[in-house]
């Protein structure tokens, strides 16, 4: 086990105050906070500042710490506290309590009195529950329109003895109707292994939206681009185009544009809150190349059609 | 086959996470999760999505030690950023589309 030391961790003196502390704390955790730090392994920077400060905040803890560090020895081989010092894990065996973002230094002698991110102490002292789990699941559009049963495989924390390992699980679940990018499912007790096969934790399933080939999802609405040639563009056409139940009829008018966009109601998505609509939205294509037939014919057109998009440039 | 469950009701969130009651009710007083259903404390029931928040916000209660109003303005500048992360991932994928 490696020795931590927690004052050269928050960067402070051994004699400093709890207000000091406190502040310094304050410091670094919003310097290496997960949800905002910019910083290369901010993450772990910050579960080693929150370690710290979980002890030196305590009286009680600080002065265990203290006697730990002016007594107890660092070789090679680790870490030995000074002799006859009593471990918070004296059976070698994982704790109800042990807090999977600290050191094995701070779960070894300071686990059982850890509150603030530690386990409920609701559930006595030989009972624990375990962690909640969280996957991001991604699912086709088609699929999340008609529900489906998916087969899921994901890794386990679970506790041999002293150490954790991940264990491989899988199990099916049906994914229900209707359900939209950024949606969470709970799957209740299929997280981490609690104590006594109980108490275990939850997985929590974030729906995520495979991009789908033909459509965009802007919330119950799906958005289709039409591509049209010029001519079709400018004489109108009708079109058989593709929603998710099949394909269905629609008029594009003469003089349609790049960017005009035709409803077709009640073609978009359904959920229990309401019917979507699917809008399609024009843009004009150019023939990849032009043969001398074609290339004349764009000139006739040029010579015969007076507009000027670009009149509004002089 | 698993059963899924897509809301928790207030009792399940605070043994699950050992949070306290009056902590919840805290976090709902600020606005930064609101209860789906339940006239009474004891039948509060909440969203997956309020759930995730309310869990957010009590690890920044304990974390960064921030008081409640700056962590109801965080949390809406967060859900605003994942909003905005999201339609601007939608607007990218559609842009590609028609150019």
């Amino acid at each position: 086990m490696k020795f931590k030391d927690y004052y050269k961790i928050l960067g402070v003196d051994e004699t400093a105050d709890l207000k000091e502390i406190k502040k310094v704390y304050r410091k670094l955790a919003l310097k290496y906070h997960p949800d905002t730090s910019p910083e290369p392994n901010g993450e772990e920077k910050f579960k080693e500042v929150v370690e710290a400060y979980e002890v030196l905040k305590d009286t009680t803890k600080r002065a265990e710490y203290d006697e730990l560090r002016r007594y107890g020895t660092s070789s090679s081989e680790g870490f030995n506290p000074p002799p006859g010092w009593q471990s918070a894990r004296g059976n070698n065996q994982h704790r109800p309590n042990e807090h999977a973002d600290f050191s094995e230094f701070f779960n070894s002698f300071f686990t059982d009195r850890a509150n603030n991110y530690g386990r409920s102490q609701e559930y006595g002292p030989d009972l624990f529950k375990g962690q909640d789990l969280e996957m991001e699941l991604p699912i086709f559009l088609e699929e999340s329109v008609s529900g489906i049963t998916k087969s899921l495989e994901y890794q386990v924390p679970v506790y041999a003895g002293q150490q954790l390992k991940q264990i491989k699980k899988s199990l099916k679940v049906k994914v229900p109707q209707g359900v939209s990018d950024g949606e969470r499912i709970r799957l209740k007790g299929q997280g981490a292994p609690g104590s006594e096969g109980k108490f275990n934790g939850d997985l929590y399933l974030l729906i995520r939206l495979v991009p789908h080939p033909l459509f965009d999802v802007q919330g119950l609405n799906l958005i289709l681009s039409i591509p049209l040639m010029p001519w079709e563009a400018a004489l109108g056409i009708k079109l058989d185009i593709p929603t998710l139940h099949g394909k269905v009829k629609l008029s594009i008018p003469a003089n349609s544009h790049t960017g005009q966009k035709l409803r077709v109601k009640g073609k978009g998505l359904k959920t229990k809150t309401g019917q979507g609509d699917l809008l399609t939205i024009i843009k004009i294509d150019i023939p990849p190349s032009t043969n001398d037939e074609t290339k004349q014919l764009w000139t006739q057109l040029a010579e015969a059609e007076k507009h000027n998009p670009r009149a509004d440039w002089s | 086959m698993v059963d899924i469950t897509l809301h928790i009701p207030i009792d399940e969130l605070c043994e699950n996470e050992s949070f306290d009651k009056n902590v919840i009710i805290e976090v709902v007083e600020y606005g930064i999760a609101k209860p789906m259903g339940g006239n009474t404390l004891s039948e509060w029931v909440f969203d997956l999505d309020s759930a995730y928040w309310i869990k957010k916000a009590i690890k920044l209660n304990q974390q960064l030690l921030l008081d409640w109003v700056a962590i109801s303005m965080v949390i809406e500048l967060m859900k605003d950023k994942e909003k905005l992360a999201q339609e601007n991932n939608q607007l990218k994928e559609r842009l590609s589309r028609l150019l």
